[in-house]
């Protein structure tokens, strides 16, 4: 009788058939993943069809210096353009994310966003065209720049947030405790800032390891990051090879993702104001 | 993504930021940290999309890049096919099909995405918070994986050797392999794949504001489910479908890898178009000219969905 | 004198160019636990927040111990603030955050050491120095926020709202603590709050605010017994009031005709002018009732007669709706002193009495 009762309650609130809906759509999402990751580790050499388990493609992807030089590539940019967005992003945060009200605000936030709304192939050709008339010549100095810039949208949101759920009594006690302004900021603000700062860091360094198509564009010969080594491959012909590569991208991805996710979670628990 | 401040933390903070000083009123330092954006994304991006215009009205040098003389030839090109031989125009719908093209694959994404999205959405809304947290973290972490990859993954489904035909030809439904890639189905479905997120996540930061408590008024005022699905939830949801919507919708229209991977040579979308002009096809200006189309649709549609949204915000009396 | 305000007046941009804070004048004293009592929107936390720093006057002045301060930070301040919420840093232990503004000043490090310990004792969170604020309950964060206030030996302590987190038996707890407190340590406390209960219990003096003024100062004695507007009559305990005009017979006592007819003597009035219109105020707790029949312990007081139609019995005491001959509803609030019995029915026939002063005449004005 109290079961049934729980049940009719709940499904007062949803509705018929939505749940399926929810758990297709997860099929959707994560079967094609689990593919890819289920024959990264098959021996067989036809990419579809199972011959047992094996780790010989991570091995032979691990020897392969294309590859090798690939994820230098990658890492270098990223690491980079991580440091300059997260930089940038943080001062603009603090610029608007304390509920500062003043002409041009709006038009700020639409210009930091601004990466996002456009589709990525017209930042390709833009920043591609741009560096031609400067007659820049494409490198790794150019992949870095166009990475920094889409970046900033990225690391700007998480530390945003952290600011405006940031209780702003907090550094008014401490102005009231005789902090001057910048110890104020440095022994308050700057420490609650962290987990967002990081949380931030981390999604523009997955952004930035992830992106392809601009990268592909302004990237000058031997600038090729990951995603563009295993483009390139890929033109050529689908290899397990390339399924373990994917993998280990997914993987980094999701760690990275994961890893912000619980430092953002972990440093909301001190930000909260104290219950009472 | 809202972007509002409550009257008495402006005032707070107007008082911060004006130092107290014997001067009054000074300009608040921290305005200045908005310098580094404004140049970096100034510079970097605002500017290239100046030059892309600009680029739009040049003439094509023969090895990529721009002759620097005014002409109209790349839109004319868009619409048109210039005789060789006698220079007259006549009327192509060559590109004009890759445009319209492009643009109903998005819409049909941005359909599909919605009737998947949207269930989804409010079923993780209505969980209770543990499993809340979870599922939406589940969507959202596609979002963050690598778009080529992701794409490669729906190679892998789709393919003649791939899971749909291995397993379809396991059970005996069918014998020979058939083909799904390249054409406007396997690309619609490469989109939803992609953008789905995008479509789920401003659906449930909607929906979880939705009071619970509405529907089970509603019920208890002799509504039938499809009645409060309706009168309740649908016009709270409004601005969210047109968010998702409009996040579907943009990189779809605008998207190079889909076509690319998927549709095979022969399909075209305007975002490998716009690629191929600035690749092999060294056609640096009709590239632009496409990119400047591709941005004013994408506008259009923008503008829409804002008078749109602002007309629901009138009624709503937000 | 310890603070002294002066036209204080402050306008924020853009909020309808509404003045929050218009014309206060203010002095408190050393050693004085003075309350600025009001209604959300008064104004009462603006004005801390300009004694703190956090604000700047839009005119007015401020002297702070014989220093004009308006322009001064709030980190050049000799007086500390208990924040509502506390504002407690939650990224420090309780004893960092107690620490905080000594290390501000550059103590050296044993001195600190030593004033945060004896500080946590005074407040007795001794065993809780490395706990951080959000696992402490609402209490002990309370007293981390004041033992962090005080521990620099500001020459006032400004408290924002400081008990309204706390449920209602621990408020009562802290009340004595924060009087037992300020007693001891013999600084100024500057208290806001909208809880008049709380005001008259703790307040050396009270001043009430109103849509950005002063509506009226002094003890809490005086502001409950002797409330001078309307306003502070209804706003500070429960008060019936009567409209009509101020009756004053040549030589004889003032006396009150109400709107439709009850008289009523009055043995106080702000405006002395007859016929004025004004308002009469009781307080229900001094009206007496008597059945009618047997009714007469009438020291020379009202006589004013009515039926019970309504009661609403609280414990302590019962109030008695009574609906007076001109159409007027009176409360009288009346002790449950016995055991049983003593209560009225509804219906029954009542004769209204009060000592001589209960009634008095107040402005209209709202």
């Amino acid at each position: 009788m109290a079961a049934q009762s729980t049940r009719s309650m709940r499904s007062l609130v949803s509705f018929r058939g939505f749940g399926a809906m929810a758990a297709l759509c997860l099929i959707i999402l994560y079967v094609p993943m689990a593919v890819l990751v289920t024959f990264s580790f098959n021996a067989n050499r036809a990419v579809t069809v199972w011959g047992g388990f094996s780790f010989q493609w991570y091995v032979k992807a691990a020897s392969n210096s294309g590859l090798q030089y690939a994820a230098w590539n990658s890492l270098t940019v990223a690491l980079i353009a991580t440091t300059l967005a997260t930089a940038i992003a943080t001062s603009a945060a603090l610029a608007t994310g304390r509920g500062q009200r003043f002409r041009g605000a709006q038009a700020f936030y639409a210009l930091v966003n601004l990466p996002l709304m456009l589709p990525e192939i017209i930042i390709a050709v833009g920043t591609l065209s741009f560096f031609a008339l400067l007659g820049m010549t494409l490198s790794l100095t150019t992949v870095i720049i166009a990475h920094t810039v889409f970046c900033i949208p990225f690391s700007y949101l998480p530390i945003r947030s952290r600011l405006e759920t940031m209780d702003r009594r907090l550094e008014e006690a401490a102005m009231d405790l005789y902090a001057t302004q910048w110890r104020a900021f440095r022994h308050v603000t700057m420490p609650l800032l962290m987990p967002g700062i990081m949380s931030g860091a981390m999604l523009a360094f997955v952004v930035s390891l992830d992106d392809f198509i601009i990268t592909a564009m302004v990237a000058g010969a031997g600038a090729g990051t990951l995603p563009v080594y295993v483009y390139t491959q890929l033109k050529q012909g689908v290899t397990p090879e390339i399924n373990a590569i994917s993998t280990v991208l997914l993987a980094v991805s999701i760690l990275l993702v994961a890893a912000s996710y619980f430092v953002a979670k972990a440093g909301s628990r001190y930000s909260r104001p104290a219950a009472s | 993504m809202t972007y509002s401040t409550s009257g008495s933390d402006s005032r707070m903070l107007n008082a911060r930021h004006l130092r107290p000083g014997p001067r009054g009123r000074s300009f608040p330092l921290s305005r200045l940290l908005m310098l580094p954006t404004i140049a970096v994304i100034g510079f970097f991006l605002v500017v290239p999309l100046g030059i892309i215009v600009t680029y739009s009205f040049l003439e094509p040098a023969t090895f990529g890049g721009v002759v620097w003389s005014f002409s109209p030839e790349a839109y004319i090109q868009f619409l048109f096919e210039r005789d060789i031989f006698d220079d007259t125009l006549a009327f192509n719908t060559a590109y004009l099909q890759i445009f319209l093209r492009s643009v109903s694959l998005a819409v049909a994404a941005t359909l599909v995405s919605l009737m998947i999205g949207f269930p989804t959405a409010y079923f993780i809304a209505t969980r209770p918070e543990r499993q809340k947290n979870i599922l939406i973290f589940l969507i959202t972490l596609p979002f963050w994986t690598n778009l080529l990859i992701r794409t490669f993954c729906v190679l892998l489904i789709l393919r003649d050797d791939g899971l749909i035909n291995t397993v379809l030809m396991g059970l005996h439904i069918y014998e020979k392999p058939v083909t799904y890639l390249y054409n406007n189905t396997a690309m619609a479905a490469g989109l939803v794949y992609s953008y789905l997120p995008f479509m789920i996540l401003p659906l449930y930061a909607n929906l979880e504001r939705l009071d619970k408590g509405l529907i089970e008024a509603a019920y208890d005022l002799y509504a039938k489910p499809w009645r409060v699905f309706t009168e309740v939830v649908l016009p709270h949801a409004r601005p969210g479908i047109i968010a998702g919507s409009l996040l579907v919708f943009v990189p779809s229209l605008g998207t190079f890898l889909v076509p690319d991977m998927l549709g095979g040579g022969g399909r075209l979308l305007i975002g490998n178009l716009i690629q191929l002009q600035f690749g092999s096809s060294r056609n640096w200006p009709f590239g632009a000219a496409l990119a400047v189309i591709l941005l004013a649709a994408i506008l259009l549609v923008l503008m829409l969905a804002a008078s749109r949204s602002r007309s629901v915000n009138v009624q709503g009396g937000h | 004198m310890t603070i002294e305000l002066k036209g204080i007046q402050k306008v924020f941009p853009g909020a309808g160019a509404q003045p929050v804070l218009d014309g206060v004048d203010l002095q408190i004293q050393d050693n004085e636990f003075f309350t600025l009592l009001g209604p959300s929107g008064c104004g009462k936390t603006t004005l801390l927040r300009l004694i703190a720093g956090f604000e700047r006057p839009t005119a007015g002045s401020i002297v702070l111990f014989g220093k004009r301060v308006e322009g001064t930070p709030p980190n050049e301040r000799p007086v500390n603030t208990v924040f509502q919420h506390y504002a407690l840093f939650p990224h420090q232990t309780v004893a960092r955050n107690v620490g905080f503004g000594l290390r501000m000043l550059r103590r050296p490090a044993e001195e600190i050491d030593r004033e945060v310990g004896r500080m946590l004792e005074l407040v007795r969170l001794g065993a809780l120095a490395d706990r951080f604020p959000h696992q402490l309950s609402g209490g002990q964060q309370q007293r981390v926020a004041l033992a962090r206030a005080l521990v620099t030996s500001p020459r006032a302590l400004l408290l924002d709202e400081p008990l309204s987190a706390l449920d209602s038996k621990l408020r009562d707890e802290m009340r004595v603590e924060l009087k037992t407190l300020q007693r001891e340590t013999g600084i100024t406390f500057i208290f806001v709050t909208h809880d008049q209960g709380e005001a008259l219990a703790m307040s050396d003096r009270i001043a009430v605010l109103r849509e950005g003024r002063i509506e009226q100062m002094g003890v809490p004695d005086d502001i409950y017994e002797r409330p001078r507007t309307r306003f502070v009559a209804q706003f500070v305990g429960d008060m019936n009031v009567f409209e009509g005009r101020l009756i004053k017979p040549p030589g004889g006592p003032f006396a009150f005709r109400t709107r439709s007819g009850a008289i009523l003597p009055i043995a106080e009035s702000t405006r002395q002018d007859d016929n004025a219109e004004m308002l009469a105020v009781v307080r229900p707790e001094k009206i007496r009732l008597a059945l009618a029949e047997t009714g007469d312990d009438s020291q020379g007081g009202p006589r004013l007669s009515g039926v019970v139609s309504n009661k609403l019995y609280l414990g302590t005491d019962t109030v008695y709706f009574v609906d007076l001959p001109h159409g007027e509803t009176l409360r009288a609030r009346m002790q449950n002193a016995a055991v049983s019995g003593d209560s009225f029915e509804i219906g029954a026939s009542v004769l209204v009495n009060a000592d001589k002063g209960a009634f008095r005449a107040v402005d209209r004005r709202p």
